[in-house]
Order: structure tokens, then sequence, then C-alpha cells
């Protein structure tokens, strides 16, 4: 075995050379921080160290799960992440669908350029232009206003609101890039199955049924199980820079509540538990759903 | 591997924070002042105390918020160029944006490695406060380093009694070189103010009652279409507006502390809280309240102001300064009025207000427990308390930024006309460290001499009982700190959610209110009471 190894790494030298740097990173930024997990069932305090800082078992985890906040941040999270599940994660889906079928390879790559570009503004730049719509004098809430009959407060100070315009200026910044990857897909099915299926006289709409969708499965299964491995993460980043307390009732997650408690509050050991807790989550996810997706349809990532 | 990766995003910032620091200990904006020639002493110091420039061949490292952004870094500001000249200790900075400061030192407490002198506040803004500061061994107990080392301090002092029992802790501890004020405007520099002009042309008086403040806001709406009558920053919390003790004061109440005949008190707890709420609740309704106002910086608030989009708020002296002066361009009739802070029954004296005391914890100097030369940074840090030192940081340079006249140092053109177009308070920020926190002494006579005080602009408009209620700067335990920390982090999140709800409307006032006190006591707010009770005991003791 370590002969083999030896006589290969002899062999490909160089291309171990270049996955050194590779290797060096993982092991470096995602394996050995991975140790720092302990200090959630310590009393961390920098002075002492990771290691000696006083060992207090699952105090952290029970004091969070009997925590007043516990269940409205299980619940916002779990509520935002399966709205983004089911909109985001479709509405690439359906523009790929939708290019696909444009004749024209004008309109098609203008589409596409155009949908794409949003991903390249940055965060900060997104949620200022949704609080700037979305405030009481914005484009968004006039147009709410007048749709709604509201009563042009602020969107961003009603908690029903919060999820449903996280979730559209999600769909407005990625469609277009996560669609592309469903656009390459459906490149690769064989236009013969269109011609005998257009012979054999079937419409459109069958023939993305029986042709398109089936073609596309196994790269939708995968994107799904990789989503799912991620359902409770939501994006943190832009919900501390959209909410406001007004709204906590239906913005603060879980991640948001460990910023605010391990960067704001200094109390280490409690956050890292919480991130603990929620990452425990995940894996049990991705783990259910990959089951779960090997039984239905024989795509799974192992 | 995905899913790995996001196992723990702390621990990774911590282990990442730790190797970073651990190898670029020596990456940090570094000073190159050399020290003046001329130095007549080799960090000689004659019975323990220090001759300055001291120039022993050490450096120190300082941590501290800019206060500036005209300048790229501290290195380049006038200022801090002269001191490290004075003091003949080359310092290199760490600073972090202010918006950045309570995230940045969370950060660098967690990483271990700390600079020799940091600058911030360690009286509230370190969870548990300054005893457990002490006790978990960040920061040095200074007492027998100031009896030794720190002779301006300790004369200062021992010469003020009152600040003395201020800037210590229960147990007689001082944590930090403190940011000390002589009173007068440099703790009272906030408060209400109004459209005089308009007052005027709607012939209403300056209004003193929260009825008076009704009137005076509908007639701002109705009869000169102000957008937005009442604006307020919330630059640094959404409530900001509020927690100085403008308008929620004619309650009795403040969204804190406080204590009446010696009994502590939590504000959102009493009956006048909820009459707070539903007043402003009515004031936003009726369009008086911007309806932004929880979440405007404080540009958006120059801007309501500068603009006439609104007629009202609450700002210090020198920020109603500027937008006078920037109004006066277009409308030379413009001018502002201070309004004394409103209460219920005229006559009445307002209960709270903007007033600090003397000792300002906001930017203090702690010595952390791991520096090499904690004597050279407490002889560093005393220059400031010094005459010297005084005038350097008051005043600045002389020849520069002063110069003496009739035996009294005064402001230059440089300040007072500024060559760069810079307002008298941007130069004073580049040639002296006054108008900003850190630890020194700032002198009441300079801050008094650059606002514009006349019949409308009158400081003495503002003063309320404020010191008689609020409560002084406490030490918690080490022992309760953390419990405390607990409930509190729990109650603020609680407060300010209801608060706001109640505030825009999206909940009625009476339920809110029993809610907010039910859940205030089943997060423990009784318990906190207790702590902060005995703590305020103890605070009387020393």
């Amino acid at each position: 075995m370590i002969r083999r190894v030896a006589k290969d790494f002899k062999r490909n030298k160089w291309l171990y050379m270049l996955a050194i740097p590779i290797v060096a990173y993982y092991v470096l930024f995602q394996y050995l921080p991975m140790f720092g997990a302990v200090i959630a069932f310590k009393d961390y305090s920098p002075i002492q160290g990771i290691w000696g800082s006083e060992w207090v078992g699952l105090e952290h985890f029970r004091s969070f799960i009997d925590s007043h906040y516990f269940w409205r941040l299980f619940r916002n999270t779990v509520l935002l992440s399966l709205y983004s599940l089911v909109f985001d994660f479709t509405a690439p889906i359906v523009l790929a669908l939708l290019i696909h079928e444009v004749r024209s390879r004008y309109v098609k790559s203008f589409v596409q350029t155009v949908s794409f570009m949003p991903y390249f503004i940055s965060l900060i730049v997104v949620c200022g232009l949704v609080k700037d719509l979305t405030q009481s004098s914005g484009i968004a809430n006039l147009a709410f206003t007048f749709l709604t009959g509201g009563d042009g407060h602020d969107l961003l100070q009603q908690p029903g609101l919060f999820r449903g315009i996280y979730v559209m200026s999600e769909i407005w910044q990625r469609v277009g890039w996560e669609s592309i990857i469903y656009a390459a897909a459906l490149s690769t099915i064989p236009q013969a199955q269109y011609e005998a299926a257009r012979i054999d006289g079937a419409s459109r709409l069958r023939q993305i049924r029986s042709i398109t969708l089936p073609g596309l499965l196994p790269t939708i299964t995968i994107m799904f199980i990789l989503r799912i491995g991620h359902l409770m993460d939501v994006g943190y980043e832009k919900i501390l820079l959209l909410y406001n307390p007004v709204i906590y009732e239906s913005a603060d997650v879980i991640s948001t509540f460990v910023y605010r408690k391990g960067l704001l509050d200094n109390d280490w050991s409690f956050s890292s538990a919480i991130g603990l807790f929620n990452s425990a989550i995940n894996l049990l996810m991705l783990v259910i759903a990959n089951a779960l997706t090997r039984k239905t349809n024989q795509n799974s990532l192992w | 591997m995905l899913t790995i990766k996001k196992v723990a995003i702390l621990p990774l910032v911590l282990v990442i924070l730790i190797l970073i620091s651990a190898c670029s200990g020596h990456n940090e904006v570094s000073d190159q002042i050399t020290g003046s020639a001329s130095s007549s002493s080799n960090g000689e110091t004659v019975d323990g105390q220090a001759v300055y420039p001291i120039q022993n061949g050490s450096e120190l490292t300082y941590w501290l918020q800019s206060q500036t952004t005209l300048k790229p870094s501290v290195n380049d500001i006038p200022f801090y160029q002269e001191w490290q000249q004075r003091i003949g200790v080359p310092i290199r900075f760490s600073e972090v944006s202010a918006t950045q400061a309570k995230e940045s030192f969370s950060v660098m407490l967690a990483s271990g490695n700390l600079p020799d002198i940091i600058e911030y506040n360690w009286l509230d803004g370190v969870s548990g406060g300054p005893e457990k500061a002490l006790k978990d061994g960040y920061i040095l107990r200074l007492n027998e380093l100031i009896d030794r080392h720190a002779p301006n301090l300790k004369k200062y002092l021992q010469e003020h009694p009152d600040i003395d029992k201020l800037v210590k802790t229960d147990n007689g501890d001082y944590y930090a070189f403190p940011f000390l004020k002589e009173g007068g405007m440099t703790t009272q520099w906030a408060g209400p103010v109004l459209r005089k002009d308009w007052l005027q042309e709607l012939n209403l008086d300056v209004p003193t009652t929260i009825d008076e403040w009704h009137q005076v806001l509908i007639a701002f709406k109705e009869r000169k279409g102000v957008r937005a009558p009442l604006t307020f920053s919330s630059q640094t919390h959404a409530l900001q507006g509020f927690l100085d003790g403008a308008f929620i004061g004619a309650f009795g109440v403040i969204r804190d502390f406080y204590h009446e005949d010696g009994k502590v008190l939590y504000g959102p707890l009493q009956p006048g809280y909820m009459q707070f709420l539903k007043t402003m609740n009515q004031w936003y309704e009726e369009g008086l309240l911007d309806p932004n106002f929880t979440q405007n910086d404080r540009k958006t608030q120059d801007a309501n102001m500068m603009t006439g989009t609104s007629g009202a708020t609450v700002s210090s002296g020198a920020n109603i300064d500027k937008w006078e002066a920037a109004l006066r361009d277009g409308d030379p009739q413009a001018t502002f009025v201070f309004a004394p802070y409103p209460v219920l029954q005229k006559g009445e004296t307002p209960k709270f207000g903007q007033e600090a005391w003397l000792y300002g914890a906001e930017a203090s100097a702690a010595i952390s427990a791991s520096s090499k030369h904690p004597e050279l940074a407490v002889q560093v840090l005393d220059y400031a308390y010094g005459e010297e030192g005084y005038l350097l940081f008051n005043y600045g340079i002389e020849g520069q930024s002063f110069h003496w006249k009739d035996g009294k140092p005064e402001l230059t053109e440089l300040i007072t006309s500024n060559p760069d177009k810079l307002s008298y308070l941007e130069a004073l920020t580049l040639y002296t460290h006054t108008v900003n926190p850190g630890p020194y002494v700032e002198s009441k006579e300079l801050i008094g001499k650059l606002a514009v005080t006349n019949e409308d602009h009158n400081y003495d408009n503002w003063k309320t009982d404020n010191l008689k209620h609020v409560l002084p700067p406490v030490s918690i335990t080490s022992e309760e700190s953390n419990e405390f920390a607990r409930i509190m982090s729990d109650v603020d999140t609680l407060v300010n959610e209801i608060t706001l709800k109640v505030i825009l409307g999206s909940e009625p006032a009476d339920e809110a209110f029993r809610e907010l006190t039910e859940k205030l006591e089943s997060l423990g707010i009784r318990r906190a009471l207790e702590i902060q009770q005995a703590a305020y005991d103890r605070f009387l003791n020393r």
C-alpha cells in the first residue's frame, strides 16, 4: 500500500505539489478550527485558553433550549429556510426552462446576461437598495401601498413582510447565476430526442415533461441535496443588514442570534454551542435528504 | 465536506484570528517618528517618575477607535504625531472605525492577544464590567502603578475626591486612565431643539410640556406642510432619540435603570413607560414623528434638519450650530431655539435629560495584563493629566493651533477659520484631542468658547435633574456579572422590540405592556434589579 503510494507520488510528483496549497487550506482553515468548537462545552476565557477553560458539558446547550427565544429562533430559521427552498430553489429551474424554450439565440443570451448581472453586486449595496426601495417613500413601498391599500409605513418594519422581501431579493440577485448550471445540463440533452418527440406529435409542454425534466433531474437532485445541507444556514449576512428590532419576531434567526451573543455580548461559549446546534441539524437534514433521494431516484451524494 | 465546513463559524473565526495575530503582530501601521534630537534623557527617571521625552527604545501598541475620516490613519493626525514626539515613545496604533468597535473589541479579547493600551468603554462596553475584566486577567489593576508612576493623575484625583469615587470600582481598584470632564458644556451638551423662525411665523411659544409640543408639531405638519415634524438620529440605537430622556423623561421614566429615594427601578416596568409608548404611538400615527426614525443615520438627521423636512429634533449644540450655518445660506431668517426637556405639567423641573458624569467612561485607556511595559504605558498615559499635557490635548500646539493672549491660551485661525475649509470641530480633531473622548481632562472653558451661545442657544434651557436620578458608574461584582449580562441581553432585546412595536402601531399599548411586564419577570428582571440595587448601595458606601 505504502509502496503503491510512493510509486504514484514519484510518477505524479508535480501534481501532488500542485495540490499541497489546497490541502493545506482545508487542514488549516476547515479542519483545525473544528477543534475550536470544543469551547461550546466549556466556559471559554481567552486568558485561560481553549484547553485551560473550565469544562461545563452541555450547560450552554441546555440554557439555549430553555431560553425565552429558543422556539422563535427555531421557527424563524426553519420557516425562512423552507421559503427559500420552495421559491429560491425552483426559480432558477423555471428560468432555465423558459430560456431553453426561446428560439432566438440573441434573446437567449441577452436574457441570460441581464439576469445574472445582479449576482455581482455587493451584498451591502443590495441591502441598501432594498432598504431604500421599501422605506415609506420608496418605489417598492409605493407600489405595494397602491396594490394592497396599505398604510405606507416602512415595509421592513412589518414583521409579516420580512420573509417575502428576503426571498424576493434573493431571487432577484441569484436566479440568473444559479440557472446557469441548469442551462448547462439542458444543453447536454440530445436534440435527436426532441426531433423524435416532435415527429410523434408531442406538444411543447409534453416535450418539457417527458424529455427536458427527466434530463434535468440528476442535476436538480444533486443541487437539492447540497441545498438541504445548508437549510438552517440562511443568509445571515443579509438578515443582519436588513433586520431591526421591530421585526425580530419574524427575522431573528439562529445565526443572527449567534452573532449578537458571540460578537456583541462576548458570550463566546454560549454562542458556539448555538452554532454547533445549528450545524448538527444541518448535518442531520443532509443525511436524511441523501437517504430519501437515493431511495426515490437513485441519485445521491454518497 | 460541505456541512462540515460550517460546523462552527465562531471557533473558526477565533482560531483564524489567533493564527493571524500570532504571525502578523508587526503588520500594523507603524510609526516612524524617532523623537527630537535634542532630548535630554535616555529613559532616565527621577524618583521613578518620567522625564519627557522618555526615549528608552521601547515602543507601545495602542488600540483605539478612529476619531475622524479626514486622515487615512491616526499617524497622519498632527496631534498624535506631536504627542508621540513629546512623550518620546513611538506607538503602533491599531484603529477600528467607531461603528465596528464593539465587534472588533470582542474579537480582540477572544484572541487573547492584547495590545499594551486599549482605549475603550471599560465600564459598560465589556460584559461584566471592570471588576470582571480585572479578575479575568484582561487588564491590570492600576493602583500601585498610578501611585508610583503617574504623579499627574494621582494629584488630579487627590484634588477631586468626587471624581476619584467615580473612576474606581467598589473594591477601590483603578482600571483605566479615565476620560475626565470639567463640567459645563463638557458634560451637558444636547437637548431638544426647534425651528424658531417657524414658531414665530405660526405665532407659537417655545413648547415646554408634552401637550404644547403636540400642538407645535401639529402646527408644523398642518400649517407648514412639513413631512416629518419631529425626527431623530438612530445611528447607534433604534431608540437613540429617547435614550437620554427626551420626551420619555416627561413620564418620569427612562428606558434603563434609575433610582428614586435610594431605590433602584427599571423604567420599562413603570406605568409611566406605557404612557410614553401611547403618546409616541399617537404622534407616529398622526404623522408627527418621522416614520423612518428607527433607521436614520446621523447624515439623514442632518439632511432632515438642513432641508426643512423636519422642524424639531434632539441633538448636540455643535450639530445645531452646523445646521444653522447651512440653513442661513438659503434662508437668512432660519434660526434654531433650544427648548427645555418636555414635562407633563407646566412648571415642573424635567427629571431626565442629557447630562454626563464628570467621568465619561466611553473612552478610557486600560493597560493589558499581558503588556511587557506596564510602567512605560502608565508614564505615557499620565502625560495628558499634567499641565503641558492638558494644553496639548485641549489646545494643541503652541504657535500652530493656539497662541497666548493675556496669559490665556487662544485658538488660532487654523482652527477658527481653517484655510482648508474644515469646520472648527474637524480642525480641532486634527490638531487637538478635544471634542473627542479619550484619556485626558476635557477643558470646560475651551468647549464653552467654541459653542455659539445666545438667548436662543441657551444651554441652561437643557438643565434637568438627571444626575439625581440616573445611576452613577456602579460596578457589578465579578461573581454576578455573567448572570446579569445574560439577563440583560434578553431583556434589552425584548424591551427594544416591544417599545418599537407599540410606537409603530403593530401592537396595542395596554396589551403589549402587560406582555412586557410578564415576560420581564420571567426573564429575571427582579434578579437584575437586586444586583443593581446592591451595586448602587456599594457605590454610596465608597
